[in-house]
């Protein structure tokens, strides 16, 4: 039975509807909080990082954005105290640069930005993991949005961080976690979280025996723990080492954007531990694609993995947390010289830097830094040239020919058992179960009186 | 562009504020290109076919009109017209034919040169099969042949007849309308109604609820079990047939009551294809209640044309096999979909028989007329329901040889299954699978309602603003908590988009 009809233009009833319309709206909203609040598993660095963006009060003049690695490298406070203008890190784990385009697009229309220092982790460029078309890429931009104000940008980065299947997972937090639905410890744990203080207040810090992690309030992530891992899980290592499409397409996107609104732009590469840019076989094929482009629109990059040793001596374990992130000691003396980098002369600056990694490798005595990973790849199992389920290691060493090694592997509850005698091959072959210590002894080729050793745990 | 994709989440809202903005003399013209925008969102270059079908079958009802209208002898004005609409015929059905049997006419000569050494065979063709052209071309087939029984007028305006066959909300997977319905429907200006708002909107949601919560969720254990029949057997078959049943009803019909609510929220009624089909107590009841636009299709436009019941039980059997056999071509190009719907036909053969033979033991036995009990009734709607579910089986498992083969594995029983949580590792986990069973038990209790001719939504929307707020929201919840969706789950097409 049709009780009554309205025309369009029929305003009380319009209103009507309307009102209808935002009282389900305002329910709807109310219960996706709730559930948010229930199910959902905060970011807790994202969601602190956001908070404390909005409530600078002064003007934000630098940015620096990028994943991990630069949260635990550059310190803005300390970038304040040299300088005296605001510095704010707004790196987020694993952040591709689609999602640094917007973030420098928000910390713009917030602030009258001077400059933005992106960082351009090749992790996190490279072709596959640059990719923005994976649910790993999709869903681990949704930290950056989570946290933001609702804004016409925020709505913007929203259509273009997500592919539409992805919509509801994207805009509903709670639905990600929807298969935790009756898991009351889920629940629990969850609401034990967010009832701490340090939650409330946006404070994250923990402590071990090993050291202690703070995440300041200008985004830098405070950690003094030290590296003890020579042995790199290098699983996503491509085989070759282009920038990804979607990556170099954000990247002129963000140059070109500062280049409109007049932000001063600084490309760089934070640096890794030497084991991890070897394990990245062509890791100058990337490098020498960013200077490219770089070069095309006239603005700096500066890599600092091919930093000089007598300019950057960071190259060192006590500076790591571990193979990607500095420790706040490394992160200090990072800030340090990048400081200087920044407040020199280009020009005068290339003098720091080598002008590849091959070269740089090429000017250190030879020797090996650790040991690299990975299963094989389907093509080199189905030749036989790794059989499935089994680790193929690498000796990450910085000379391809002129070292020779002899490898001892002792297996948790087994025996030493020397693999290979001395010989210039590189890898040995292991079950992907076996854990245990591997004893790497190694020489120039003929020389029979000098020899170095290293022990790896795998 | 699906349904449940958020592409139609923002194309519709779009669609229908528009439409009702745009003065109403050319709310057609919207609705026209919005239609074949939204075709086209699938492969764009079939529109060219959709054109091709509105084309040929407006011409033909055009110049039968004509011939109708037209000074001629009876004779010439038969001759005409069966021209007429034999060349309507030809064009469509072969286009079907091209389209969606080719391929499976090779394989079959293939298979019989090869079984004779014959040594003639063709290879088969790279053919995409357009996205709902069984049903359109039914549709567009259907208008010439009621004008040509003089039933309706030829359409003159050339785009509202274009606006009937391409009509979105039913284009791609029905109910197939009549030309009686909907083209008289879209010849009427239409206001904006807040009742069918708020009617299509609920239509809408409930069948988003079918789809996504209930259909989708069974998928994933019938693709288990039917992905790997030699892995699961036996009880496991039956489960998962069982749930096929459930899972291609809630597809479908889901599928049609959202493109109901988003005709009704338009303005356009259209007609009802499922009414309670798992409450039938016969096969042949099953059939009034299933897909009620194709079985009527086909009732109307073949089985009454071969003569129907009208000369003699032989030949009205004959017809009954015909007309199924065509249904399960209909439905696909394999040999498992003429067996499925030969064996509906052969269930009702069997069972007019059966009512014959127990019609004439009662009159000898039992004096008088038994009133037929509760107990009676289920216990018809349980045979009826492992008949038709037995049919389904041969619908789902894509291949004669399959499908036997999943028979035979029926014979290895383990009871046990059933409540010892081993269904739990068919894809989903055991919450789950709990709600999936409330799901259906709601389902089947909507059913019961539609079944005693009440109408749910009339009385739903008689409630209370808050309760109708409440239970909407609570729906909307339920599919997203429920729902298949997003990045764990491949967006599952509806089941009759391939047809």
């Amino acid at each position: 039975m049709i009780r009554h009809n309205l025309s369009i233009f029929n305003f009380r009833g319009m209103l009507k509807i309307l009102v209808g319309m935002a009282y389900a709206f305002i329910l709807f909203l109310s219960v996706c909080r709730l559930l948010n609040f229930l199910y959902m598993e905060d970011d807790e660095r994202a969601r602190i990082m956001w908070h404390n963006f909005y409530e600078q009060e002064e003007n934000i003049d630098y940015i620096c954005v990028g994943s991990s690695h630069v949260y635990s490298a550059v310190n803005p406070e300390l970038l304040d105290q040299k300088t005296g203008e605001n510095h704010y890190n707004m790196s987020t784990g694993g952040q591709r640069l689609r999602e640094s385009y917007y973030i420098i697009k928000e910390a713009d229309h917030r602030n009258e930005l001077k400059g933005v220092y992106l960082d351009l982790y090749f992790l996190l460029s490279i072709e596959g993991m640059g990719d923005y078309n994976n649910l790993s890429a999709v869903s681990g931009g949704w930290k950056n949005l989570d946290y933001r104000r609702f804004s016409l940008d925020k709505l913007d980065c929203f259509f273009h961080l997500n592919p539409p299947e992805y919509y509801i997972s994207a805009g509903l937090p709670f639905t990600r976690f929807r298969e935790h639905l009756c898991d009351h410890e889920w629940i629990y744990s969850m609401q034990a979280n967010k009832r701490r203080p340090e939650y409330r207040n946006y404070q994250y810090r923990w402590e071990t025996e090993n050291g202690r992690a703070e995440y300041t309030v200008k985004g830098f992530f405070y950690d003094n723990r030290e590296m003890s891992d020579l042995c790199l899980d290098a699983e996503k290592v491509p085989e070759n080492m282009r920038m990804a499409e979607d990556a170099e397409e954000y990247l002129r996107k963000i140059i070109e954007y500062c280049k409109k609104n007049e932000i001063e732009i600084i490309l760089f590469q934070t640096p890794v531990y030497k084991l991890e840019a070897i394990a990245y076989e062509n890791y100058d094929d990337y490098t020498a694609g960013i200077k490219e482009i770089a070069a095309e629109y006239g603005v700096p990059y500066y890599d600092f993995n091919l930093a000089k040793e007598e300019h950057l001596p960071i190259q060192d374990m006590r500076y790591f947390v571990d193979t990607g992130h500095l420790n706040a000691n490394g992160a200090e003396m990072f800030t340090e010289f990048f400081y200087n980098v920044k407040a020199g002369v280009p020009e005068e600056n290339k003098n720091m830097f080598y002008e590849s990694f091959r070269e740089k490798l090429q000017s250190e005595s030879a020797g090996i830094t650790g040991l690299y990973y990975r299963q094989g790849r389907t093509d080199e199992i189905m030749r036989g040239e790794i059989a499935e389920n089994m680790y193929r290691m690498t000796i990450a060493s910085n000379r391809d020919e002129e070292l020779e090694y002899q490898i001892y592997l002792t297996p948790e509850g087994g025996e030493t058992v020397m693999i290979q005698d001395f010989s210039d091959n590189k890898c040995f072959d292991i079950p992907v179960e076996e854990r245990g210590v591997c004893r790497i002894v190694w020489r120039e080729k003929g020389d029979l009186e000098n020899w170095m050793e290293m022990e790896v745990g795998y | 562009m699906l349904f449940n994709s958020i592409e139609f989440i923002i194309f519709f809202p779009v669609v229908v504020i528009l439409y009702f903005l745009i003065p109403k003399k050319y709310r057609y013209l919207w609705l026209l290109a919005t239609s074949y925008y939204f075709y086209m969102q699938w492969e764009a270059k079939y529109v060219l076919l959709l054109f091709f079908s509105t084309a040929v079958t407006y011409l033909c009802g055009i110049l039968t009109d004509k011939i109708n209208r037209g000074e001629l002898t009876e004779e010439r004005k038969t001759r005409g017209k069966k021209l007429c609409i034999a060349g309507s015929l030809f064009l469509n059905l072969g286009v079907l034919g091209y389209f969606k049997y080719l391929n499976f006419l090779i394989d079959t000569w293939n298979k019989v040169t090869e079984h004779l050494h014959m040594g003639a065979s063709f290879s088969t063709m790279e053919i995409l099969l357009p996205v709902g052209i069984s049903f359109y071309i039914f549709q567009a087939v259907g208008y010439t042949i009621d004008v040509y029984r003089g039933d309706v007028y030829a359409e003159r305006n050339f785009l509202k007849y274009a606006l009937f066959v391409s009509f979105f909300p039913q284009l791609v997977a029905g109910p197939i309308e009549r030309s009686k319905n909907l083209l008289r429907q879209l010849g009427e200006p239409k206001s904006f109604s807040y009742e069918n708002l708020r009617k299509g909107l609920l239509l809408m949601l409930w069948g988003f609820f079918l789809k996504m919560a209930i259909a989708d969720r069974a998928a994933v254990i019938v693709d288990t079990v039917y992905g790997n029949n030699v892995f699961w057997s036996g009880m496991y078959v039956i489960v998962a047939t069982m749930l096929f049943a459930v899972q291609i009803y809630c597809d479908f019909s889901g599928y049609s009551t959202i493109a109901r609510g988003a005709a009704l929220v338009l303005g356009f009624e259209l007609t009802d294809n499922f009414r309670a089909p798992y409450y039938a107590v016969s096969v042949k009841d099953f059939w009034r209640r299933w897909h009620i636009s194709l079985t009527s299709w086909f009732r109307d436009y073949l089985y009454i044309p071969l003569g129907g019941n009208r000369r003699g039980k032989l030949k009205r059997d004959v017809n009954l096999l015909v007309v199924f056999a065509a249904s399960g071509l209909w439905h696909g190009a394999a040999i498992s979909y003429i067996l499925w719907g030969l064996l509906n036909g052969v269930y009702q053969v069997i069972g007019d028989f059966v009512r014959g033979v127990t019609a004439k033991i009662r009159r000898v036995c039992i004096a008088g007329e038994r009133q037929e009990t509760f107990s009676d009734r289920l216990l018809k709607r349980f045979a009826t329901f492992v008949l038709i579910d037995f049919a389904w089986l041969f619908f789902r498992a894509g291949s004669s040889v399959r499908a036997l083969q999943l028979i035979r594995g029926i014979r290895q029983m383990d009871w046990m299954i059933l409540i010892n949580g081993s269904l739990y590792n068919l894809g989903v986990p055991a919450e789950y699978f709990r709600v999936l069973l409330l799901m259906i038990v709601l389902l089947f209790w909507v059913d019961s309602k539609k079944n005693r001719g009440i109408d749910l939504v009339e009385r739903f929307l008689a409630q209370r603003w808050w309760f109708r707020v409440v239970a909407e929201l609570l729906l909307i919840f339920v599919i997203l908590l429920f729902g298949c969706y997003g990045e764990l789950y491949d967006t599952t097409q509806f089941i009759y988009f391939q047809f």
